[in-house]
């Protein structure tokens, strides 16, 4: 299927939490497409076990979402050992930036949580979100390689 | 029978305590002015008078006064009346009225002495002249009105602002209308003689709009008597137009500002739906290209899903936008708690959910939207049911109570249901923010405030998780709409215009 740029490691594990079906489909279904190993909720409930327990290189989170928001399980994974070190792409059609900013200036000064990698805005561009996978992948291949 | 008089002793007696007792200062003049005589209330005004001449103890002079009464009432012993400015301590001079008059009813020649006695009215004219400068410069509109509403007396302000008013009554003058207004607060007076205060709308010489709160007092009554009929009432007004005018555009800017976050959430909303129409493109397309016929199903699949919710959105976003301008007459405000408690009762019994109406009886009608409040109370109870299906209590209720209290209406919808945190009730007014996923719009709370804003109202919101979610609207009665509709409440004054009517 895919024995292109990923060939020589494992296919990277991405995790897409959204509480649109439609779009953990697509995502889903796009990442495969392009040699990911892709999962998907969509719902916050028990996610953080869930990610404990399969491990992925990446979560995509969309940031607002029923129940516990996105941004609960951002902080919940941020707070927790286990997937702290994970990184995360932040999509939503809205609350970017100036959510994160906001958290930044009560939790995120005290240093205990660390920024997100990458906000993507929705409707989000197939090579965008491509690259910005990439990208973040790249710059944590050390824990990868380690697997 | 006439009563004896009095023997000549007791009469001389009461004479000698009479000049000394009078609270007015008298004195014994002789033709060269020179002081023989003074009572005690001269002295205690004017100092020791003995061997003093009057110009100089009472005018500081050296020599009689140009214009001296005295010395014509030796001349040709008539009594005279006057007014001076007299000096009773080092400088300091007060206002008397003066009356001369010879000591003797007899000749003047025979008998050469003069009476000068004094009163002083400074106290008096000051007071006068305080009451003066109060009436015309107070900042309120203030006017005397007779029992036929007529203005006896208007002061400057009232002057400048309606124009002249004397001589007319006082619907005429304060609203250019042809016969009393409704809860006339000056008839009330007249009727009951106590004060009254009114809220009320007129309009200004230059024909613009003057919002006023009237208090009318009774000014006198007939015949002095305390518990007598009420002859004039003094109506004073206090100009609160810029106040009005603040609070419509504090309103108006509220109302904006819903608008703006509402075009800020529909961006959001249609982003979210534009991402799954690419989806089903995407889908669609891939399954095209790889001739998988189930990838082509589901992408077209996606595509009719997002399909369906942009026209679901577009409805809501129709009968969010309708009623701009909120059909507006005076209701039974517990009408719409009645049909919604009709309405919504079976699909709450349906889901295991127990409706109850709680509705204060008696409650006047109110000028509202009918509708527009019967979509508030919908979206909340629906909203409430829903809260109750996702708590994982089994017996949940949720209650709609109606209630005044301090002249502001509150429609109330609690429920023991799931509750919100802190995150989700900070977000449920700020964009199409829904917590049931796909499932919601994110559009009821905010059509909700956007009502209840168009009634001058607010909506508050107290929650807890686990422990359920009250919500109050509360609506003040004196920010509620103006009528646009023809009344449906028969309290048979919706044909009158009251007390605003005149604007027109």
């Amino acid at each position: 299927m895919s024995e292109d740029s990923m060939s020589p490691k494992r296919a990277p594990k991405v995790l897409i939490v959204d509480d649109e079906r439609d779009i953990v489909d697509y995502l889903s279904m796009v990442l495969e497409d392009e040699g990911f190993v892709a999962q998907g909720l969509t719902e916050t409930e028990g996610a953080l076990e869930r990610i404990k327990k399969e491990g992925p290189d990446l979560v995509l989170l969309d940031v607002m979402m029923p129940g516990h928001t996105g941004l609960s399980l951002y902080r919940a994974m941020r707070e927790d050992e286990a997937t702290r070190a994970i990184p995360v792409l932040i999509i939503s059609g809205y609350a970017r930036q100036e959510d994160f900013a906001k958290m930044e200036l009560s939790e995120l000064e005290t240093g205990s949580l660390p920024p997100p990698e990458g906000y993507l805005e929705k409707p989000i561009a197939v090579p965008v979100l491509l690259a910005n996978l990439r990208r973040i992948l790249e710059r944590h291949e050390p824990r990868t390689g380690t697997a | 029978m006439s009563p004896e008089p009095a023997p000549p002793e007791v009469r001389k007696l009461l004479d000698d305590h009479l000049f000394d007792l009078a609270p007015i200062m008298m004195a014994v003049l002789d033709p060269e002015f020179q002081i023989v005589e003074a009572n005690a209330a001269f002295r205690n005004v004017f100092g020791p008078w003995e061997g003093r001449h009057c110009y100089e103890m009472l005018k500081g002079e050296t020599a009689p006064c140009e214009r001296c009464q005295a010395t014509w009432t030796f001349a040709d012993g008539k009594s005279r009346l006057c007014d001076d400015r007299l000096t009773v301590s080092k400088g300091v001079t007060s206002h008397f009225v003066v009356r001369v008059a010879p000591l003797s009813t007899e000749d003047i020649i025979a008998n050469p002495y003069v009476l000068w006695v004094a009163s002083n009215v400074n106290e008096a004219s000051s007071l006068q002249r305080e009451n003066d400068i109060l009436f015309e410069r107070v900042p309120c509109y203030v006017t005397v009105l007779d029992r036929d509403l007529e203005v006896v007396r208007a002061n400057r302000r009232m002057r400048e602002t309606f124009g002249k008013s004397w001589g007319k009554k006082c619907y005429e003058v304060y609203k250019r209308r042809d016969r009393p207004c409704r809860k006339c607060p000056a008839l009330l007076v007249f009727e009951d003689g106590k004060e009254h205060s009114a809220e009320q709308t007129g309009v200004t010489a230059t024909g613009e709009e003057a919002h006023y709160i009237v208090t009318a007092s009774p000014l006198t009554r007939e015949h002095g008597d305390p518990n007598g009929k009420v002859n004039f009432v003094i109506e004073i007004a206090t100009d609160v137009t810029n106040l009005r005018t603040l609070e419509r555009d504090k309103l108006e800017a509220e109302r904006l500002a819903a608008v703006g976050q509402t075009v800020a959430g529909l961006a959001h909303g249609i982003k979210n739906i534009l991402m799954g129409v690419e989806g089903g493109i995407y889908v669609m397309e891939s399954g095209m290209r790889k001739s998988q016929m189930d990838r082509v199903d589901r992408g077209v699949q996606m595509l009719k899903r997002n399909v369906e919710k942009i026209s679901s959105l577009v409805k809501n976003l129709l009968s969010f936008s309708k009623g701009r301008q909120p059909s507006v007459a005076l209701v039974d405000p517990n009408a719409p708690a009645r049909d919604i408690l009709e309405l919504y009762g079976a699909m709450a019994r349906k889901v295991g959910v127990a409706l109850e109406g709680v509705l204060q009886e008696g409650l006047a009608p109110a000028p509202m939207d009918a509708q527009g409040i019967h979509t508030c109370l919908a979206n909340l109870v629906s909203n409430a049911v829903d809260a109750c299906q996702a708590s994982e209590k089994g017996d949940c209720k949720v209650v709609l109570t109606t209630s005044e209290a301090a002249g502001t209406l509150v429609y109330e919808v609690s429920d023991n249901g799931c509750g919100m945190d802190y995150e989700v009730k900070n977000r449920i007014f700020t964009t199409f923010f829904t917590t049931k996923g796909a499932g919601g719009t994110g559009l009821g709370l905010l059509t909700t405030r956007k009502i209840v804003q168009e009634h001058g109202g607010k909506i508050l919101l107290e929650s807890d998780p686990g422990q359920g979610t009250r919500f109050r609207i509360v609506l003040p009665r004196d920010r509620l709409p103006v009528v646009t509709a023809v009344t449906s409440a028969g309290d048979g004054s919706g044909t009158e215009e009251g007390n605003h009517g005149a604007a027109q």
